[in-house]
């Protein structure tokens, strides 16, 4: 303990300071207070370490949140610290730090052994170096040993009162060790926090040069005030230390603290427990534990009965009993010795054996321990080392204080290291004496580096002085040192300040009295109450001569022979009726002088508990003179000294029997007191095991603790998702049954009551044994088909009452996802269903109207192009005329430019138009590429975003082209009937002779009219598309007697005239003919017409010949030939036939002959 | 009775052209015509004829079916314009809008005509 590790990490600039909370049961409670109380400014990182369930998400970030302003955050993975703000543990998680980065990470420890306070605790102890540690209530011990790093790296320590905690172990287990800096109920707990987090920005500036002159002053005042001269230690390590100190006092300068510990004692000691905090290793002095090495060997060679027992005192977090154990094991081994082992360990700090006993330790140890032996004795956890379960076996930690309890006996090797320095003197020795009691003849003892036991040589003698080994005398007599049972002061170890030395002898005139009483008394002895020498004055040691044999301290066996017996009687009185005694002189021989000595023995009032004692002072009378004893001898009569010899022999013998029968018991007492010594570690052993299912015990109450918290809260809202699950059913009023998987009512909702004759009484009853008013009888059924393949039923059944029911059956799928039975629904559909039926109907009424009207229907999607008109339209929906009014087919879904290219623009103008619009419009339009001419309706049709139209059509392309050829018709007709009249007109003008009479001009004017009439009717019947020559011959003539009664006669071939050539033919015609019946052949009876024709070849083309040749008429008189009626034949023939005429009078009669083309396309 | 002595002086001399396919319209027409002065030059029943007589003849005016035996006589317009001769479009269609483009903004008389009308109107292209 004399030396302190400058293991901290370095102070790196722009570290956030860090305040980490370890709580446990009623923790939350102190949390919430502690985080009302904190100002929120104090530029801290607080990272609060609880014991979570690990199988529960924990609420507890929520629960801060609404106690604080700062920002509270569960750490789920590894935030970079910011200040100002809280982080909280996960459930399942330990928390380490690196840098200004906390990570939570998996636990390394099973559940029941998990510490995660003090995890994080060490975590910032090693990585930041300082720091503030907090624990509040709870109940364990996680913590305590988290502190004392934190502590040991430098940080400040805040415990929460216990009797202020809800739970005070672990503020209790916090307390103890010694390391705590604050303690105090949460309200001033925060003051302190806030105090110190605002002094450590102040004290982390101190220039460290500055102040090396403020810190050898404290160390010199340390030095006069207890005895310990730090000088030698490591500045740096001192320095924290006060640094910590002057954080805690809530000091910021250097010199006033140095004042400070001048003036205040207790101020010295704080800081003298500071700078003595114990760093326990593993093979601490490894060079020591070489040698020691060697000297257990010697053990090995030779062990005892029960093997080889160590005891390690003052173990604290066990690294040195492990150490020894290993050591143990190793010489062990190498000596192929199969030699039981077990080492002791004992301490009285509770947590520091707790931490022992988890036998874990973080990976700084690789430090101390070898490679090969943190192969061969510890378990790699990855950011620990456990303790092998070999190492772990040998060792048995006990809590036992050494000063208070008896020891631990017949041992080979004590190991008490770094705790005699701060011991008294007298209390070393007396500690020497016991552990050379509790060892055996030989047995080592093994001391810190700067300890030695050279003040009980008599005990010891140095096996290795430098390593601090020593070994046991033998010693004949061995008595167990009584210590003294004030210890109270001991019992934490903590070093007393040294007592104040009176340096002055002045001072002290009552011890100068006695030495000068000393120098010139008569020499004494102190015996006690068994005759055995206490104290020897020194000259009194001439009157001593021990014989041979035995050594024995009693006064009266080792007294010069002649003294014994007057001695032993004097003795007797003054220690047993209190009574002085002075002896007569005898005669004692002095190596051969011879002197008369008196023996004065008084009894002395002890003040201690060592029972009466006495004070034997040997009074010198001078040299022996022979004569006078010549003298008395003469008076004696030598019988009687014979017999009195003899009776002194006897005495003497009985004596020496007696002796033997005591010593004999006392070796029979020796041995009960093993006994007993033997039965008390098995009892500690068992003690050992419960303190550890104790803990495991607590440490699962704890999680209980906040298992049934969270448990609490879940209540509530599982009692509000019930609340609002019954209203849901409620609201719903749908028939809800819940049957498990062998078919009995779990539950079910109101409406089910009307279904199934069931009360609430029901539930648990089979649903089987109910009737119900459903016509379905399958429901067991299906049920089990649904429990079976897990699938969903779903059907339509009707109530006998004629409503209709849709039933699921769906399998019952708990959180977990298991089957647990079948949830069956029956919605009420009646409603439901008539307007279904109604709508089909209705549908289908449509259908049937859509389909049968002769009008095409279709739905149309106007395309659009960019500038918003109408571009092309898509065939949405077509009723059964659409085909026919169009033709189209197979049109749903493709567009009309697609389906009629050359489809008129004004379709899609229109239709864009009308959707634009969305205003219906009835137009007339053709379609040019579908040859029709439709009749449309069209107008907007859905949601006006979908551009849809409905457009009601018909094919009127009929009508209209009938409408057009009428209005031809109508046209031409008008045309035909004004031409006719103007040629009956002009016809009606002709001038006749002069001699005209008016029967005459009338005869001749209807005639021609009745002779364009009749060429009229021929056409006619060919439509006006040609004319028969024959037929108009035979018609023209037919007014002047039949063909064939009347010598007239017709031949030619078949010849079609165009219409226009046969009104010019029936015209010329009827010209001949009305001159041949008033002046030529047609005159008279006897007279003949012959009219014949032909087609002869002209040119290219076919001419027709007509000829007209009259005989048998009167004769001709030439004159008749002019006059209109010549002039219009030849007129006639060459306008109207585009061809000639050529008259000739013969006088046998007129002969005509008519020429044209008759091609009618050529005359045109 | 100043505008017939007008229009008699006016037509006096005038080589007039006829198409018409009817010939006894053509006839009547030619008669009207030669006996209030004109010349007619030629009666053409179709239209090669008439464009034939329009090349050969150089009419001053002309009278024009618009039908010559069903067929339209706008070829023989257009000629007629081409050469820069007046004509009097003499038809038995009573509605001016339906006249084909050759036939537009040209004088009209109606068939049957009255003598006066078809004079006047066909004096009234000397204008």
């Amino acid at each position: 303990m004399t030396h302190t590790d400058d293991q901290t990490g370095p102070h790196v600039a722009g570290q956030i300071p860090i305040c980490a909370i370890g709580a446990s049961a009623g923790g939350v409670v102190a949390l919430r207070a502690l985080f009302q109380h904190l100002p929120e400014d104090l530029g801290l990182a607080y990272v609060i370490i609880v014991h979570l369930s690990p199988e529960h998400p924990s609420a507890l970030a929520d629960i801060l949140a609404s106690c604080t302003r700062m920002p509270v955050h569960q750490v789920d993975d590894a935030p970079e610290l910011g200040r100002d703000r809280v982080y909280v543990i996960p459930p399942d998680r330990e928390l380490v730090i690196d840098g200004n980065r906390i990570t939570a990470r998996e636990f390394t420890q099973p559940r029941g052994f998990r510490a995660p306070v003090d995890v994080f605790f060490r975590s910032i102890a090693s990585a930041r170096g300082d720091g503030m540690a907090v624990v509040l209530s709870g109940a364990g011990s996680d913590g305590a040993s988290g502190v004392r790093a934190v502590t040991e790296a430098g940080g400040v320590v805040f415990v929460q009162d216990p009797e202020d905690a809800e739970f005070s172990a672990m503020p209790q287990n916090a307390l103890t060790t010694g390391v705590v800096n604050f303690v105090a109920p949460i309200p001033l707990l925060a003051e302190r926090i806030a105090e110190v987090a605002q002094s450590k920005d102040s004290v982390a500036s101190i220039d460290e040069d500055g102040i090396a002159n403020d810190l050898r002053r404290i160390v010199a005042f340390l030095r006069s005030r207890t005895g310990h001269d730090f000088a030698s230690y490591k500045r740096a390590t001192v320095m924290r230390r006060v640094l910590r100190r002057m954080q805690v006092c809530r000091v910021t300068d250097m010199a006033a603290y140095a004042e400070r510990v001048r003036a205040i004692p207790e101020e010295a000691q704080a800081l003298f427990d500071d700078l003595l905090i114990s760093v326990t290793q593993f093979f601490r002095d490894e060079a020591a534990f070489d040698h020691l090495g060697q000297a257990i060997g010697s053990l090995l060679e030779a062990p005892g009965d029960e093997g080889i027992r160590a005891w390690s005192i003052g173990c604290a977090t066990g690294e040195e009993a492990y150490s020894l154990a290993i050591l143990l094991l190793e010489e062990a081994e190498r000596r192929n010795a199969s030699v039981p082992i077990q080492v002791f360990a004992s301490d009285l700090d509770e947590g520091a054996l707790a931490t022992a006993r988890a036998g874990r330790y973080p990976r700084t140890i690789e430090a101390d321990v070898s490679e090969k032996r943190l192969r061969r004795f510890f378990v790699d956890e990855g950011t620990h080392y456990r303790i092998s379960r070999r190492v772990r076996d040998v060792v048995l930690f006990a809590t036992h204080s050494v000063l208070k309890e008896p020891p631990f006996l017949r041992l080979d090797l004590v190991s008490c290291r770094n705790l005699l320095i701060y011991l008294e003197r007298s209390l070393q020795e007396q500690l020497l004496q016991l552990f050379h009691y509790a060892l055996n003849e030989g047995g080592i003892l093994f001391l810190g580096s700067a300890e030695t036991a050279e003040s009980a040589q008599d005990h010891f003698i140095a096996a290795d002085r430098d390593a601090r080994i020593y070994r046991a005398r033998f010693r004949a007599e061995r008595r167990m040192p009584v210590l003294p049972r004030s210890g109270a002061e001991y019992h934490t170890f903590l070093p007393e300040p040294a007592r104040p030395r009176d340096r002055d002898p002045d001072a002290r005139p009552k011890q100068l009295h006695s030495s000068a009483l000393e120098s010139a008394a008569p020499p004494s002895a102190l015996v006690d109450k068994a005759q055995q020498i206490v104290h020897l004055s020194p000259g009194a040691g001439r009157f001593i001569l021990h014989s041979g044999g035995t050594f024995s301290g009693k006064l009266s066996n080792v007294v010069r022979p002649e003294l014994r017996l007057n001695l032993r009687i004097a003795l007797d009185r003054a220690l047993g009726v209190k009574l002085p005694t002075l002896t007569l002189a005898t005669p004692t021989d002095f190596d051969g002088d011879t002197r008369e000595i008196a023996i004065h023995v008084t009894p002395v009032a002890s003040e201690t508990s060592h029972g009466p004692m006495a004070l034997v002072v040997f009074l010198d009378g001078g040299p022996y003179q022979q004569h006078a004893a010549q003298d008395d001898l003469t008076d004696i009569s030598r019988d009687h000294v014979r017999h009195l010899r003899t009776e002194l022999t006897t005495a003497q013998e009985a004596l020496t029997a007696s002796r033997g029968e005591h010593e004999t018991a006392i070796e029979d007492l020796r041995a009960a007191n093993e006994e007993l010594q033997s039965i008390n570690e098995e009892y500690r052993s068992t003690s050992e095991e419960l303190e550890t299912s104790k803990e495991e015990l607590q440490s699962m109450n704890e999680e209980l603790q906040t298992v049934n918290a969270e448990l609490k809260g879940k209540l509530e809202s599982i009692s509000t998702a019930h609340s609002d699950l019954m209203n849901l059913i409620a609201a719903t009023e749908i028939g809800t049954l819940f049957l498990d998987s062998r078919l009995r009512i779990r539950m079910f909702t109101p409406p089910m009551s009307d279904l199934f004759n069931i009360t609430d009484m029901d539930i648990g009853r089979p649903v089987t044994d109910f009737s119900h008013s459903l016509s379905y009888e399958s429901l067991e059924v299906d049920a089990r088909r649904v429990l079976r393949d897990l699938d969903v039923v779903e059907t339509e059944i009707q109530s006998r009452d004629g409503r209709w029911f849709m039933m699921r059956l769906r399998p019952y799928r708990t959180v977990e996802d298991r089957i647990e039975g079948v949830v069956a629904t029956w919605v009420d559909i009646t409603r439901r269903l008539e307007i279904e039926r109604q709508l089909k109907e209705s549908q289908e009424h449509y259908q049937v109207l859509f389909n049968s009207i002769d009008e095409g229907f279709v739905i149309i999607e106007v395309i659009f192009d960019e500038n918003g008109n109408g571009h092309d339209y898509r065939f949405v929906r077509i009723n059964d005329a659409f085909e026919r009014q169009t033709g189209l087919r197979d049109v749903i879904g493709r567009t009309a430019r697609e389906l009629v290219p050359g489809h008129e623009e004004h379709w899609y103008e229109i239709y864009g138009r009308i959707a634009n619009a969305g205003r219906p419009e009835r137009f007339e339009a053709p379609a040019g590429a579908l040859d029709r001419y439709y009749d449309v309706y069209a107008f907007p049709f859905g949601e006006r975003p979908d551009n849809r139209l409905g457009v009601l059509f018909r094919d009127v392309g009929e009508r209209k082209r009938a409408e057009q050829q009428r209005e031809l018709l109508t046209h031409e007709l008008s045309h035909r009937v004004k031409n006719s009249l103007a040629v009956v007109q002009s016809l009606a003008r002709q001038p006749g002779a002069a001699d005209l009479s008016v029967d005459e001009y009338r005869a001749r004017f209807l005639g021609r009219i009745q002779a364009l009439a009749r060429a009229h009717d021929q056409l006619l019947q060919t439509h006006w598309q040609s004319a028969d020559l024959r037929v108009l011959v035979l018609s023209t003539l037919a007014p002047y007697g039949k063909i064939g009664e009347r010598a007239i006669a017709i031949d030619g071939p078949p010849v079609h005239l165009t219409p226009k050539q046969g009104l010019g033919i029936a015209l010329v015609l009827h010209e001949l003919a009305t001159n041949a019946s008033k002046y030529g052949s047609l005159s008279s009876d006897e007279g003949a017409l012959e009219i014949t024709w032909t087609l002869e070849p002209h040119h290219d083309a076919l001419n027709v010949v007509l000829s007209w040749r009259e005989r048998g008429g009167p004769p001709v008189a030439p004159g008749r030939t002019q006059g209109f009626g010549t002039t219009l034949i030849q007129r006639a023939c060459d306008y109207e036939l585009g061809g000639s005429a050529e008259l000739t009078f013969h006088p046998a009669g007129l002969t005509v002959e008519i020429r044209f083309p008759h091609d009618p396309e050529e005359h045109a | 009775m100043n505008a017939r002595t007008d229009i008699h002086a006016t037509l006096q001399g005038r080589r007039i052209l006829i198409v018409e396919d009817e010939m006894l319209l053509a006839m009547d027409l030619e008669s009207l015509l030669e006996s209030n002065g004109c010349d007619v030059i030629a009666s053409c029943p179709n239209i090669k004829r008439a464009l034939d007589a329009i090349d050969r003849d150089r009419p001053e005016a002309a009278l024009l079916d618009m039908n010559l035996a069903g067929a339209s006589s706008a070829p023989v317009a257009e000629a007629l314009r081409d050469a820069g001769v007046p004509f009097v479009v003499v038809t038995g269609y009573s509605n001016a809008e339906g006249r084909a483009e050759p036939f537009r903004d040209v004088p009209a008389v109606q068939k049957p005509y009255r003598e006066d009308i078809l004079l006047s109107t066909l004096a009234s292209v000397f204008e």
